[in-house]
């Protein structure tokens, strides 16, 4: 049983989305050596006109450029569509109409939203202390209003709906590319919530999420102890982005493409743990779910599949970003039940071992919902 | 004067212009480390260089876990802070990254040497205090969900005026989840290898890094390796020779271990014998911490609360 939805554009040709990684700013000269900083000053406008240097290069778009110039155009045309295949399966298109945006890169001057910290872990000890960068780290959530009214990208004229589409559209891509790259799901789902907290703090107008979708999972790769060497996730990325084998695309491409690719995306991995701060530790919530199910003696059910399902659907949205993972897993717990019209409150004290209340229950129910 | 940008578009200074480098004070896998002085302050910091590009696969594994697993732990006073991360670059013009680190004067392999080398014993009120720091520090990182993985001396920093201990180099950590997952045995130097370990055992946890404290214990007292095999199979007879050759009454499921062989059979001989100057109380925390079974192998939390740590004056710890 699938519950995905592909957001899509009708009536529209299809692009990988994938301009802005091979940007007519990088192909002004092939042999200029590109500093490294390149990525982090380059001009927001990844529509530039040095596209046309480059002629059937980067002919991505069958109609007309113009078309697509504003979201506007195309806000209305965003659709569900139903899939009963298999979760982001391999046809997923990943669709954006370009914009036209200012110059100014707002990622440099975002202030980042107001968050609600969870809980005060400063030690005696640690105040005696001077100060770390790094000092009294704890998990911040923030509420899913600050998330939609507070993202960079609204600065640069994406709007919620279309920043949802992005964010499902580079969730497809990286369940696509660590499925094909054969990584667990625990380090998939950790790269999504990675380039969530990424594009919280930096707008999508100025970042490929393709590019930063590559690099998150090659960097948790990593950090998680299931390293694929950089050119095999360079490859497969190359083949899902453009559909076609990879031996093929050295046809379409200037001669160094891939090395051009290659240091984008080491450039993109540096970016995201500056971004970060490092922060690259993402508790998930099949641990919780689990535990607390099994001791309820609920362990072999249906229940627990759809669940635990629920979760892993979960990671397109925002819930990272706003609940601890006790509480996503019981909202997916309360909502499987409901699918299932079950009725948990008869086991007693659930909600407390998932130490979540009714408020929690609701909107991360709510939220898991809206997926669907 | 160049400069690098932030996130949030503040100016900040790059490596090279933040740092005097005034020496440097050891060499790891992935680069040097050096003293140096923040300019601005004038406090004296040991920089952690790390190459990015040494083998075209961006920035080392061993770095991304240090640097995530210390922002979660650097706020406990037995554990190494982490103050900044910078980035600079090399001669070459390749970019280095620069973990900025609380300056510590020795590590507890060279205080180890240091008294070996004069010929005198370490207080035992010394040991005492060492052991229960790094017990504390070990129980405060195992709470956070993380095994350390590489316990050595040589890992263990200390001040040498406050004798104040700190655990170092989380290139090998590891946070965990249960069940326990499996994990490479390719981690940790040999001496202080966890029997499990050696055997293959790819499902381990906290118990590893007990195994660790305990042979520092020793050393500590002894001023020598408890167990110093120079390959894994002279590690494992070692051990054996002390402990008595394990089998399925001591150690269920040992013999089902991916390593295990028949191997010579010893009987197990009196801690006492390879530790001679620890009085009884040290004598049982060691053995707890020398369980072969890792399930019966003691935690760090209940280590702290153990009797032969009752005359510790523990307010400054």
């Amino acid at each position: 049983m699938s519950f995905v939805r592909n957001y899509q554009a009708e009536d529209r040709s299809l692009h990988s989305g994938y301009w802005s990684t091979f940007d007519g700013n990088n192909y002004g000269n092939n042999n200029r050596k590109r500093s490294r900083n390149n990525y982090y000053n380059r001009n927001c406008n990844i529509y530039n006109d040095n596209r046309t240097k480059f002629g059937d290069h980067f002919n991505f778009y069958n109609a007309d450029h113009a078309n697509y110039a504003r979201y506007d155009a195309v806000r209305s045309s965003l659709k569900r569509r139903k899939y009963s295949a298999p979760v982001w399966q391999e046809s997923q298109q990943y669709y954006v109409p370009p914009m036209v945006h200012d110059n100014i890169p707002s990622a440099y001057n975002f202030q980042g939203p107001p968050t609600r910290s969870d809980g005060d872990a400063s030690t005696s000890a640690s105040c005696k202390r001077d100060c770390s960068i790094f000092e009294d780290d704890k998990p911040v959530f923030m509420s899913r209003d600050e998330i939609d009214r507070h993202s960079p990208s609204r600065k640069d004229g994406i709007d919620v709906h279309h920043e949802t589409h992005l964010r499902y559209s580079y969730c497809a891509f990286l369940q696509n590319l660590g499925m094909r790259l054969e990584l667990p799901q625990n380090i998939i789902g950790t790269a999504m919530v990675l380039c969530h907290r990424f594009f919280v703090r930096r707008s999508h107008a100025c970042h490929d999420r393709f590019l930063i979708a590559t690099a998150a999972l090659f960097l948790t790769a990593k950090s998680e102890e299931a390293p694929r060497h950089l050119n095999n996730v360079l490859r497969t990325s190359s083949e899902i982005l453009y559909k076609q084998d990879f031996a093929l695309l050295s046809y379409r491409f200037p001669v160094d493409w891939f090395e051009q690719y290659r240091e984008r995306v080491l450039e993109a991995e540096q970016l995201i743990l500056t971004t970060l701060n490092f922060e690259l530790n993402v508790q998930h919530p099949y641990v919780p779910l689990t535990s607390v199910l099994n001791k309820l003696g609920l362990s072999k059910t249906v229940l627990v599949n759809l669940a635990l399902n629920l979760v892993s659907e979960g990671l397109r949205s925002s819930l990272w970003l706003q609940f601890k993972p006790h509480h996503i897993a019981a909202g997916a717990a309360y909502l499987a039940a409901k699918f299932l019209n079950m009725d948990l409150a008869a086991y007693q004290n659930i909600w407390q071992e998932f130490q979540t209340t009714p408020s929690i229950l609701q909107d991360v129910s709510q939220q898991l919902m809206e997926l669907f | 004067m160049e400069m690098e940008k932030t996130g949030a578009g503040v100016a900040v200074l790059s490596a090279k212009e933040a740092f005097e480098k005034l020496e440097k004070v050891g060499e790891g896998t992935y680069g040097k480390v050096y003293r140096a002085r923040e300019k601005a302050t004038g406090k004296i910091v040991a920089l952690k260089k790390t190459r990015l590009h040494e083998d075209q696969e961006g920035v080392p594994p061993t770095t991304l876990r240090e640097v995530s697993i210390l922002r979660m732990l650097s706020r406990d006073p037995h554990v190494v802070r982490l103050m900044d991360v910078k980035q600079g670059q090399n001669k070459e013009g390749k970019t280095v990254l620069y973990l900025v680190f609380e300056y510590m004067d020795t590590d507890l392999k060279k205080f180890i040497r240091s008294f070996r080398q004069t010929g005198q014993s370490i207080p035992p009120q010394t040991i005492k205090s060492l052991m229960y720091q790094l017990c504390k520090g070990i129980a405060f990182c195992h709470g956070h969900g993380i095994l350390h993985r590489d316990l050595k001396p040589h890992n263990l920093l200390m001040d040498r005026k406050t004798m104040m201990l700190k655990i170092a180099d989380l290139g090998l950590a590891r946070a965990f989840t249960v069940p326990i997952k499996k994990y490479t045995h390719e981690i940790l130097t040999l001496w202080y290898r966890a029997p499990e370990v050696l055997l293959g055992a790819t499902h381990y946890s906290m118990a590893v890094d007990i195994w660790s404290v305990g042979c520092i214990f020793a050393e500590l007292v002894t001023k020598q390796a408890l167990f110093a095999g120079d390959s894994e199979l002279q590690q494992l007879l070692h051990i054996f020779r002390l402990l008595g050759t394990p089998n399925e009454e001591v150690w269920p499921g040992v013999s089902k271990l991916k390593d295990w062989h028949e191997y010579p059979q010893w009987n197990p001989k009196s801690l006492s014998t390879a530790v001679p100057g620890l009085d009884e109380l040290g004598l049982d925390l060691l053995s707890q911490m020398l369980e072969y079974e890792p399930s019966k192998r003691i935690s760090a939390k209940k280590a702290m609360e153990h009797a032969y740590f009752n005359d510790l004056d523990k307010g400054h710890l």
